[in-house]
Formats: C-alpha cells, sequence, structure tokens
C-alpha cells in the first residue's frame, strides 16, 4: 500500500521544496512565477514515468492515469538527454564565436592563412599585446606594406621557385635573399621600423606559435621558421602564406636596427627551428604514432601547443599513448572500473532504494538490517516506507 | 524547521522525485531562467524537505527478503546488491518482486532525528 502513499508524499515534498525556496529566490532577485514553473515541469517529469498515481494527474481513468498527459510528457520526459545534446551544441558554438573574435582580434589583417593551425598562435599573440598597441603603429604600417610590396613580390617568387628547385638547401639562399632585400627596400624607407610591429601576430601564427619571443626577435625569428618550414614541410597553405607574408618582410630589418639583440635572436631561432621541424615531422607522421612510446609521450608533454595546435588526430593519439601507458601500470584499477560499470547499469534499470539504516548485522553469511525513511524504485513503481526489515543470504 | 545549519544527505537526489527535480532545475537554468547557485540551493531545500517528509508522514512498513550479491560499507554508507528479492508491504499484503535491487543507505544516527 506505501505505492498508493507515494503521491501524497510526493506532493508534500514538492510543496514544501517551493515553500522554502521562496525566500532563496527572493534573496537572488528572482520572479516567484519561476516557482510555478519549476512546480509544473516537476511533477510533468514524474508523471511521465509513471510512478504512481499522483493528486494532481487527471483522475477519471485510472487504468491508465496518464493518456493526455503523455505528449507534453514524453516531450519533457524525453528532455534531459536532448538538453544535454543541446548544452553541447551551445557551448561548442560558444567556443566557435569565440575563436572567431579572437583571431580578427589577433591578427592585424584581413586575412590570416594559419586560421587553422593557429589555435595555440592565438593565445600567445594575445598575451603580447605590447607589440600592437605601440601607438599610430598599425595604420602606418599598412601603408608602407602596400608600397614595399610590389618590390617584395619579386623576391617572393623567387624564393619560392628556390625553395621548389632545390627544398631545404636553398634556406640559406633564401635568407639571403630576404635580408639582401631588407636593406634595399627597407633601409630608405625610416618609419619602415613600423612596419613589422604588425606583423609578429601572423607570422607568430605561422610558426605554429612558438612560445617564446620577444617583440623584434619574434619577428625576425618567426621568418627563418617559416622558411624553415616551407623548404621542408610544403604544405600548401604555408606557401599561400608566405608569398603574402614576405611582403612585410621588414622584420628582418628591425632586428638590424636593433643591433644588439641579434645574438640573442639566434639561440631563439634554432630554438624555433628546431620546435617547428619537430612539430611538421610529427604531424607528417601522424602525431607520433610510429615513435617509441616514451618518445612519443615526452613530446607531447614538451611541444604540447604545438600538437594541440596541430590536427586533431595526432593529439589524440598521443592522449591515447599515454592512457595505454597507465593502465598498463596499473592494472588492478581495470577491475574496479569494471564493476563501476555494473553498477551504473543496475541504476539504469531503476531497481533501487536509498534509505537510511539503524542496524546492519551479520551472523556468517545471513544478514539483517533495520532500514528507515526509504525511497524504493522498483519495476517503475515507486514506494515510500517508514521502516523497513530485510533479510538476505549472501 | 529551525535547522538550517544542519545538513541532510544527498542520498534522495538520485531517486525518482529527486532526478525528476534536477531535470526540472535544469530546464530552467538551460532557459536561463534561473542560475545554477539557485538551483543547488534548492536542491538543498529538497533534501531537506525529503528527509522530513518520510520521516514524519510516512507509516508504512516493508519488510524484503532476497540473497546478497555484493555489499560495501565505505564512509558509513552501505551498499547492497541484492538479487530475487520479493518485498512486502505489510499494510495490504503487496508483494513485489524483482531481479536485481541496489540498497544505498546511509546512517541514520548523525542527523541526530
Amino acid at each position: 500500500m506505501s505505492n498508493s502513499a507515494v503521491g501524497n508524499v510526493y506532493q508534500q515534498i514538492i510543496l514544501d521544496v517551493i515553500e522554502a525556496s521562496r525566500v532563496d529566490l527572493e534573496e537572488n532577485g528572482v520572479d516567484e512565477s519561476i516557482l510555478d514553473e519549476l512546480k509544473q515541469g516537476w511533477q510533468r517529469k514524474l508523471t511521465a514515468q509513471q510512478l504512481a498515481i499522483f493528486p494532481w494527474d487527471p483522475k477519471p481513468d485510472p487504468p491508465a492515469p496518464t493518456q493526455a498527459p503523455p505528449a507534453p510528457a514524453a516531450n519533457n520526459g524525453g528532455n534531459p538527454s536532448n538538453q544535454g545534446y543541446m548544452q553541447q551544441q551551445q557551448q561548442q558554438q560558444q567556443q566557435q564565436q569565440q575563436q572567431q573574435q579572437q583571431q580578427p582580434s589577433a591578427n592585424n589583417m584581413p586575412y590570416s592563412p594559419a586560421v587553422n593551425n593557429s589555435v595555440a598562435g592565438d593565445a600567445h599573440i594575445k598575451a603580447e599585446p605590447g607589440v600592437k598597441i605601440e601607438p599610430g603603429t598599425e595604420q602606418t604600417g599598412a601603408n608602407h606594406q602596400t608600397q614595399a610590396a610590389p618590390n617584395d613580390v619579386v623576391h617572393q617568387r623567387l624564393a619560392n621557385n628556390l625553395r621548389n628547385q632545390f627544398g631545404e638547401r636553398a634556406a640559406d639562399t633564401i635568407k639571403n635573399l630576404q635580408a639582401g632585400e631588407v636593406r634595399q627596400g627597407g633601409a630608405p624607407q625610416h618609419p619602415g621600423q613600423q612596419r613589422p610591429m604588425g606583423q609578429p601576430a601572423t607570422q607568430a601564427q605561422q610558426a605554429n606559435a612558438q612560445a617564446q619571443y620577444r617583440q623584434q626577435i619574434a619577428a625576425s625569428t618567426a621568418q627563418h621558421v617559416q622558411a624553415a618550414q616551407n623548404g621542408q614541410g610544403q604544405y600548401p597553405p604555408q606557401m599561400d602564406g608566405t608569398t603574402e607574408e614576405q611582403p612585410y618582410s621588414g622584420v628582418l630589418m628591425q632586428r638590424g636596427a636593433d643591433g644588439e639583440t641579434t645574438e640573442l635572436g639566434r639561440v631563439e631561432i634554432d630554438r624555433m627551428l628546431h620546435a617547428a621541424i619537430e612539430a611538421k615531422a610529427k604531424s607528417m607522421e601522424g602525431g607520433g604514432l610510429m615513435l617509441p612510446l616514451k618518445r612519443a609521450t615526452k613530446k607531447l608533454t614538451s611541444s604540447q601547443q604545438i600538437s594541440s595546435a596541430g590536427s586533431g588526430p595526432s593529439r589524440f593519439d598521443g592522449g591515447d599513448d599515454e592512457e595505454d601507458d597507465d593502465e598498463a601500470i596499473n592494472s588492478d584499477l581495470d577491475d574496479s572500473d569494471d564493476n563501476g560499470d555494473e553498477e551504473d547499469d543496475d541504476e539504469d534499470g531503476g531497481q533501487i532504494m536509498l534509505c537510511m539504516y539503524d542496524k546492519v548485522q551479520r551472523v556468517k553469511n545471513k544478514w539483517k538490517c533495520v532500514l528507515k525513511d526509504g525511497v524504493l524504485s522498483v519495476n517503475g513503481k515507486d514506494y515510500v516506507f517508514h521502516k523497513a526489515t530485510g533479510e538476505y543470504e549472501w | 524547521m529551525a535547522t538550517d545549519k544542519q545538513s541532510y544527505y544527498e542520498l534522495y537526489r538520485q531517486s525518482s522525485v529527486g532526478a525528476a527535480l534536477t531535470d526540472a532545475l535544469d530546464d530552467l537554468i538551460m532557459e536561463t531562467r534561473i542560475d545554477p547557485q539557485l538551483a543547488m540551493k534548492i536542491l538543498a531545500n529538497f533534501d531537506r524537505a525529503i528527509a522530513e517528509v518520510l520521516q514524519n508522514q510516512v507509516r508504512a512498513r516493508l519488510s524484503f527478503k532476497g540473497s546478497l550479491d555484493t555489499y560495501r560499507f565505505c564512509d558509513e554508507v552501505w551498499t547492497f546488491q541484492l538479487k530475487n528479492v520479493t518485498f512486502k508491504m505489510d499494510s495490504g499484503g503487496q508483494v513485489v518482486s524483482a531481479d536485481k535491487v541496489k540498497i544505498v543507505s546511509c546512517t541514520a544516527k548523525p542527523t541526530g532525528t
């Protein structure tokens, strides 16, 4: 008979909760009409489960007490999973929006060839706004870019040709070419110093955002990395990037202007080159799948930013490797995990009793327990009890 | 009712009433009608309400038998997995049986009720 009491008990609970929550709503400045909605939603969900006959249900048809409600009930009853899905979608959309917002703000230039592989790059660029925010630099920089463009395009084509023909070996020549270009084109233009200020952003992105760079060094080094990448990786988007990027190669000139930083820059260059090549090699061979496990996982941690900026598969593969590693060591944990899964299955069946215990006794394999204040959910019905005694054998 | 300081088990939140309330609150949160903190407060109210109602308004008694599959006692919480259980509601002689039932039970003592 405790099933017939369920409706009233639940009704009482609902009323109590609604009453008690009124104060909290006031404190939060929320309109009390929400409570009505909450109550209705709550009751609908309970009705949809057909746990018992509830006072708020239409009474007339006891055999199928929820003939009218099923339609809305089905909607609401099915909601939890849908909502979870919708929530995910919303979050994804928000993330996408955020990314989209970040990128234009990070790049001064309208086009950004590195959008696809520069998630980490955004973070870095945002982290050092000092590069871009120097007063008035951006606009003047843009002007000079267009002026310098025609001259640089020639160099760029040349460099590309060299690269295509000779690959990596041409890197030095290209560098020389760029340096010469800078000396020719950049020096006379005095404000050219300002030109690169807007540049590090995209260039650093293209270089897959090597983390540590100071302003001028980064500008010049990023270009070197770029050259190296193109020489080695031969990724079409990268080539496209350089044709657009190279016209602004004044970055090298900037290094010349601050002569004392050149030597420090080499260290940075080497490091960035190394990291970029590593990243390229890694993405080319599928994210460390073919590496020995130790090396693969080590790289994952050391160059996590690179892998996160790179393609998805490589990152996931790396993660799997790590997990496999852990499981290999902690194989004992597997058992408990399996047990957990079984319990989850039980809960999905909904056969559960929640209660307090007064006493639990065991004599050999015979158990006796005294339980109280419980809710039992069995075979799709709910029961409540004040006191329960259970006897079972193990 | 002067029991605001007293803490209640969140155990009953996984019951069908509690799950229904959680779902309803989720709906409202999704529509950004209420914020999650408020929902947590409402759930806390639920913890107290269901404990009090079960304690004060339910008089039904129940006995059950079955075979114990697994048992666990951790942090003063007993968890039993029973198989082939029969429940007897002593007031109406109603019998309900189930293949499998899980019992989660918190100690009744510290609440002082």
